[in-house]
């Protein structure tokens, strides 16, 4: 089994202690242990080995761990690294910023061994598919003797440097922290590329993947909204969720994508690809008193996308590509 | 339950695992009450009462991420105690310390109790 190099940042050394006793007794032994977020920068930007997952506390003294978690996220080699927050009971509300400068989860403090287990096992498991990914793509290329990358059609891909994207692991994660007051306050909306499997199949992975960021930060422009969270979840599908407040109308929101779209037209012309013709869904939220949960929600709001009746005005969108 | 069987096994590893954890948590008992105890006579004389009280938040914050999984479930939830009611935002912070003032004073019993039992 490949090793799995952790870098937990505490400014508690007892703590740090405690966790390396139990990340050891649940098999995890590769655990690299720094006091503050300075010096796990500085270790960062002097590390040759790369870590697989940041273990990192929230609130610590002069850089608490969210501007922690932004500024590894700056890092190149880490844009996609899990980093998990760590995080009083009733921490919640940082628990929600950090979602948005890209933690992965989240481990409640007094940790215990089952929801480390289970939350590190989550991350382990998508690190090693990235890593059968890597290491299929540097098998392509190797062939071909060309730049590749492994993208799948059904993928949940993380976009980059899209504001306010992130994965949609995280996306579930950040819905399940949300108790049912807060969840009752907010509405997922579902998008989906009704071409993505053209798209998909008329480019490489490098253009899929640009594709879906230029309709994700066309999307973030007509929502109207900073205060909004959204991924990508594979086949073309996109979820945000907002403020249940939030006006949207989406015959409305669907004409602007459309039209922002619009303007990339001559690009996609160029490259061969058909411009992104994009559903929107309708907004899905629970009921105070209903047992709805929370990735329901994302669920549904896909299927609404993906349900979505082809109308007159969707027509024209699809002709006019 | 039998002293032999897995479960208690298993639990006398884990404390045996746990132990030296344990031993360095209960050596700093005596340096966070004399902490609090310095942070909690500012704030009573009024010497920058706010940073102090935050102050001790933080230590109270640090307890209570470590002590129920050391086995000091009690003092943990005090120290959580007093750290949701230190950090509460919306508050004045005279409101806040007069709420966790109490508090404040168990968490400092507890942990001379876990020192009376080492």
């Amino acid at each position: 089994m490949q090793t799995f190099r952790i870098l937990a940042v505490d400014d508690d050394p007892v703590f740090l202690m405690l966790l390396q006793n139990v990340l050891r007794r649940i098999g995890y032994a590769d655990l690299h242990c720094v006091q503050s977020g300075e010096d796990a920068l500085n270790l960062l930007r002097q590390d040759t080995e790369g870590f697989d997952c940041f273990l990192l506390d929230i609130d610590m003294p002069k850089m608490d761990g969210i501007e922690l978690c932004r500024r590894v996220r700056a890092m190149p080699g880490h844009r996609q690294t899990p980093i998990l927050m760590i995080t009083a009971m009733d921490g919640h509300h940082f628990v929600e910023a950090a979602f948005r400068v890209g933690a992965t989860d989240y481990v409640h403090k007094p940790i215990d061994d089952v929801e480390m287990r289970a939350r590190l096992g989550v991350v382990r498991q998508l690190v090693d598919e990235r890593r059968r990914g890597h290491s299929l793509t540097e098998r392509l290329a190797t062939n071909a003797g060309l730049p590749m990358l492994a993208v799948g059609y059904d993928d949940p891909l993380s976009l980059g440097d899209v504001g306010s994207v992130i994965e949609y692991l995280a996306l579930e994660n950040y819905t399940l922290t949300l108790g049912r007051m807060r969840l009752y306050g907010q509405m997922a909306i579902g998008f989906q590329v009704a071409n993505a499997q053209k798209i998909y199949q008329a480019t490489d992975a490098v253009g899929y993947v640009d594709t879906m960021a230029n309709v994700a930060s066309v999307i973030g422009v007509a929502l109207k909204t900073e205060q909004y969270i959204m991924a990508f979840a594979g086949r073309g599908e996109f979820v945000a969720v907002t403020s249940r407040r939030a006006e949207i109308d989406v015959d409305s929101l669907r004409v602007e994508i459309a039209v922002r779209l619009a303007e990339y037209r001559e690009l996609h012309v160029g490259m061969g690809i058909e411009l992104p013709v994009v559903r929107v869904g309708q907004p899905q939220s629970v009921g105070f008193f209903t047992r709805s949960t929370a990735l329901g929600l994302l669920e549904r709001a896909r299927q609404s996308a993906r349900e979505l009746p082809s109308t007159r005005w969707q027509k024209r969108d699809e002709y006019a590509t | 339950m039998p002293p032999d069987s897995p479960t208690s096994r298993s639990e006398r590893g884990l404390a045996d695992a746990l132990a030296p954890v344990r031993l360095r948590f209960i050596e700093l008992a005596e340096d966070h009450i004399l902490r609090i105890e310095a942070l909690r006579q500012n704030v009573i004389a009024g010497r920058e009462p706010h940073l102090a009280a935050r102050a001790i938040g933080q230590t109270a914050h640090k307890i209570a991420g470590v002590a129920a999984t050391l086995g000091f479930a009690g003092l943990g939830k005090i120290a959580a105690d007093v750290d949701r009611q230190l950090a509460e935002t919306g508050v004045a912070p005279d409101i806040r310390w007069q709420r966790a003032a109490e508090d404040v004073e168990s968490l400092l019993v507890a942990l001379e109790a876990i020192l009376d039992d080492a």
